[in-house]
């Protein structure tokens, strides 16, 4: 009876020690929400937010702005506080057209690369 | 060409890791200590199948890290990148650490038991691990899936560690199939059979509880629509047909070489139909573990949009 009751217990402690340590999640990342919005047409944004639902390995995860002609644009990478965002700005201000946000995201706890691509307006 | 490496590479490190846990385990509780004239000279079983096991383990580490470093960068030797640039990595090169430790460990231990012990509890710990840098906590964050995944884990080592040494037992050939040896195969097999409705139960009970996680009851339509879920439902199938063969040589066959023993009849027949039924089983759980290694870098339907 005792022994029984020293493995629940055992059991137990495992379990909390484990599920404390669980605090990550881990999948493949995906695109939660973006500013500028896909799909929105919006004043000339200084800065390009993009949040996924993983944490992102930084050094792997980036992100390609192109003009409405197809040109990639040099955008600064801004180091966002959040682990699960990246950020950058347009170098210069985004003249009115379509632009489209290519973006390839890792998830740091498995390494799954994920991509994918949206646009937006500038009016 | 990058999947196929990726998959390779975890199926090796999965079965090599399973089998260092495993086989640690089952000869500290499945082989008896005292047969005299045990068919050789160490329990049974050769002891180069542990540094074996570590050695693959280590191998598949850096052929995973490279794999992924192909993935992540473009160039297989970006290794450095990948353990200092993920979480995943950092896992990864402290199982790698772990295997290598373990490997040292078999060569400087003499004692079996000792070893044993020693290469039990960094084996555990690496194929606890894996809960970490597969499919673990998707979307969730859930302690339970992560416990469940862990537990899902030991229990696959416990057997797979337990059919691999039985199937080394049983492929000796014929010359030293005298009583001894045949008491011994019972004797392992007892042993085993003694946890194996638990090790069934936990890989059943965790398996729905992982499911559950990387499905849902909301999606269950994709285990029938999606590659995930088919492959899913191939393991299953497999798992069904591993838990009908040890069933069966549990209560069919493990009886009958008993009963050629305790009569002092010939044992071969009893034996052959053994071996056959443990190799198959053991292919099985091969075959479930390549399941697994493709599972693994496939989307799970919960995080698909």
């Amino acid at each position: 009876m005792l022994t029984a009751t020293c493995h629940v217990r055992a059991i137990v402690s495992i379990g909390l020690f484990v599920s404390v340590w669980a605090a990550q999640a881990q999948a493949h990342a995906k695109l939660v929400t973006a500013n500028p919005a896909p799909n929105a047409t919006v004043a000339a944004p200084k800065t390009i937010h993009l949040e996924f639902s993983e944490e992102l390995a930084k050094r792997f995860s980036t992100f390609k702005l192109t003009d409405p002609d197809g040109k990639p644009l040099a955008t600064v990478v801004v180091d966002s506080k959040d682990a699960k965002a990246m950020e950058g700005m347009p170098n210069a201000t985004l003249a009115p057209g379509i632009y489209t946000v290519s973006w390839t995201a890792v998830s740091t706890d498995d390494g799954h690369k994920t991509t994918g691509s949206y646009r937006f307006t500038v009016k | 060409m990058v999947g196929w490496a990726l998959s390779g590479a975890r199926l090796f490190q999965f079965a090599s890791t399973l089998v260092l846990f495993g086989s640690a385990v089952f000869s500290l509780y499945g082989c008896s200590a005292a047969t005299p004239d045990a068919p050789t000279p160490e329990r049974g079983w050769p002891r180069w199948l542990l540094p074996l096991a570590a050695t693959i383990g280590i191998i598949s580490t850096l052929a995973w890290l490279s794999a992924e470093a192909a993935s992540l960068t473009g160039t297989w030797t970006a290794l450095d990148a990948v353990v200092s640039g993920t979480r995943f990595g950092h896992i990864l090169a402290l199982r790698g650490l772990l295997l290598t430790l373990t490997l040292i460990v078999c060569f400087i231990v003499r004692s079996a038991k000792t070893l044993d012990i020693l290469v039990s509890i960094p084996g555990g710990l690496s194929v606890a691990s894996f809960a970490w840098t597969g499919h673990g906590t998707v979307a969730t964050g859930s302690g339970l899936h992560l416990v469940g995944d862990v537990l899902h884990l030991l229990a696959a080592g416990i057997w797979v560690g337990a059919l691999v040494p039985l199937s080394f037992l049983l492929a000796l050939s014929s010359p030293v199939h005298t009583a001894a040896y045949g008491r011994e195969v019972v004797h392992g097999l007892a042993r085993f059979s003694a946890i194996g409705p638990a090790v069934v139960a936990i890989l059943t009970l965790t398996g729905i509880i992982n499911t559950w996680y990387l499905i849902g009851l909301s999606r269950w339509s994709a285990l029938f629509d999606t590659t995930y879920g088919l492959a899913l439902l191939a393991k299953i199938g497999l798992f069904s047909g591993m838990v009908a063969l040890a069933a069966s040589n549990r209560w069919r066959l493990t009886p009958r070489l008993q009963a050629a023993l305790a009569s002092s009849g010939a044992i071969g027949p009893a034996l052959r139909a053994l071996r056959a039924s443990l190799f198959a089983e053991t292919a099985l759980a091969f075959l479930v573990l390549a399941i697994v290694a493709v599972l693994g870098i496939l989307e799970p339907p919960v995080s698909a949009n």
